[in-house]
């Protein structure tokens, strides 16, 4: 019901502004399918797929366990917060240029932005889900742990039975959260210093002003952010049915 | 499943520069039951952790059994009782025993009779959001009995129930404590709680705290009857009286309770 009034509002404002300005959605629709059959197209779009992707999970493979660990060491906590404090505020899009001249022009700077923008979300999530655990959940488990095991072997059951479980509700909403900005930061990545990539075809469809071009790039950018922000609801859905029946009782 | 016997002495606690606890003496024989009362704030939940040995103390001694066995050998069930919410009724049951790498087919009959025993049957899929408060506190009991403690320490177990369901469990947990032996200590609020289930009832009391009253209960059958004999509101009132001697140093404390 929503995507039909957002595409008769649209259709509205096209109508106002004028195909030079806005095209209809028609327009966006048609030329997004007919470019779908295009080889260039494609590879445009499989640019972008596998940065954000490989981006998206180096971010997420690295946060989450790192969040973990400041979230229950406050040794490692006391010592990382200034520097995530200090870094945190700041758009990660502005070390663009500084992965440039260390990583060079290939895909290396575009994959390692992503990483680091859906890195930093996870982490503060992560992190601050394990801080905020309820005490009850340590203690219960601490009082049900033998005396003979082994403190190796804690850690470990510590994290299948505690931390994993109560911290992936908050990295499934982190995820959702990064879905977006993760899409935005490749859209800058790709702006400039390269000719592949839905950022430069959006780019370049822009300064020859193909309008429905244009426009059918920002589609297929808006549905790369929707497919992580899918992938987030899914892993929630498969990973924590308890936050269902949480919803429902 | 056995009981241990149960000896403090002299037990001192601080939080800081506030002393909470201070010459506490209990004495419990083994499969025996005590119930603690005592105002909030009184350090009550503050003595269970010590005996569950999830705090340190002091000062003092503090016995429990002969600690062949390590912490799993005591079973706490807190007051808002930790169960894990991303766990089913049957995993929450089976963790302790997974923890301590009971055989698989041993572990899922005790978990079963467990089941049975509380009556969870059916409800095992669940996870605790979904359960009543009632089925969440026996599954909490369900979860400190399942890996078949010596000691088991309950702080307000009913508490946050209606007075019908409270009665319930407690007679409910009055004939686990005599079919299964072990030896039991609770904190509570609720005098009546208390004399249903402490044969030992000890008052706290003073700032700070030590035992002040110490009640022996001479009941011998756990049955919903008991609620309404005369021996059982002559306790009350007796417990009652020794409770409201108390108030009058009683601490204000924000925590320990």
């Amino acid at each position: 019901m929503a995507i039909l009034v957002f595409l008769i509002v649209w259709r509205l404002l096209a109508q106002i502004f004028g195909p030079g300005i806005l095209p209809t959605p028609e327009a966006v629709i048609g030329d997004f399918g007919l470019r779908l059959s295009q080889k260039s197209f494609l590879g445009h779009l499989k640019a972008s797929f596998y940065r954000a992707t490989v981006g998206f999970f180096l971010g997420l493979t690295l946060a989450v366990p790192l969040g973990w660990l400041m979230g229950w060491r406050k040794k490692l906590d006391n010592y990382l917060s200034p520097l995530l404090f200090l870094t945190y505020p700041a758009p990660k899009v502005l070390f663009l240029p500084v992965l440039i001249v260390t990583l060079g022009l290939g895909e290396a700077p575009k994959i390692v932005l992503v990483a680091v923008t859906v890195g930093y979300q996870v982490l503060v999530v992560t992190r601050d889900s394990v801080l905020n655990l309820d005490k009850s959940y340590y203690e219960s488990f601490l009082a049900m742990w033998p005396a003979t095991r082994s403190s190796g072997a804690k850690s470990l059951a510590l994290v299948q039975h505690i931390l994993w479980p109560a911290s992936l509700p908050a990295v499934a909403t982190a995820m959702r959260l990064a879905s977006g900005t993760a899409v935005s930061v490749l859209f800058m990545a790709e702006s400039f210093a390269t000719d592949l990539g839905l950022g430069y075809f959006i780019v370049d469809a822009w300064g020859n002003l193909d309008l429905p071009r244009m426009f059918s790039g920002i589609l297929a950018m808006g549905l790369l952010g929707g497919f992580f922000y899918l992938l987030a609801n899914l892993t929630e859905k498969t990973l924590c049915p308890w936050v269902k029946a949480a919803r429902v009782a | 499943m056995a009981g241990v016997k149960v000896k403090v002495r002299g037990l001192a606690k601080s939080y800081g520069l506030t002393p909470i606890i201070e010459g506490l003496d209990l004495d419990l024989a083994p499969g025996e039951s005590m119930a603690l009362l005592g105002a909030s704030g009184c350090g009550k939940t503050t003595a269970l952790r010590i005996l569950a040995g999830l705090e340190l103390y002091d000062g003092g001694e503090v016995i429990v059994g002969t600690d062949k066995r390590g912490l799993e050998a005591r079973s706490l069930v807190s007051q808002n009782l930790g169960l894990f919410p991303w766990k089913t009724v049957l995993g929450n049951l089976t963790l302790p025993l997974k923890l301590a790498q009971v055989d698989p087919i041993d572990a899922a009959q005790r978990v079963n009779k467990t089941l049975r025993e509380l009556g969870l049957e059916g409800l095992a899929s669940r996870y605790p959001q979904e359960l009543s408060g009632g089925q969440r506190q026996r599954l909490a009991l369900g979860r400190a009995l399942v890996s078949q403690p010596e000691l088991l320490l309950l702080d307000e177990p009913f508490s946050a129930l209606d007075a019908m369901t409270r009665e319930t469990l407690s007679l409910q947990l009055a004939r686990l404590w005599r079919k299964l032996g072990l030896t039991m200590i609770l904190a509570t609020h609720s005098v009546e709680e208390a004399v249903f289930l402490g044969r030992v009832i000890v008052v706290l009391g003073g700032n700070p705290t030590k035992a002040v009253a110490v009640f022996q209960n001479s009941r011998t059958v756990e049955d919903a009857s008991f609620w309404a004999t005369d021996g059982f509101l002559d306790l009350v009132r007796k417990v009652r009286l020794a409770l409201m001697a108390t108030w009058e140093t009683a601490p204000n404390r924000a925590r320990g309770a």
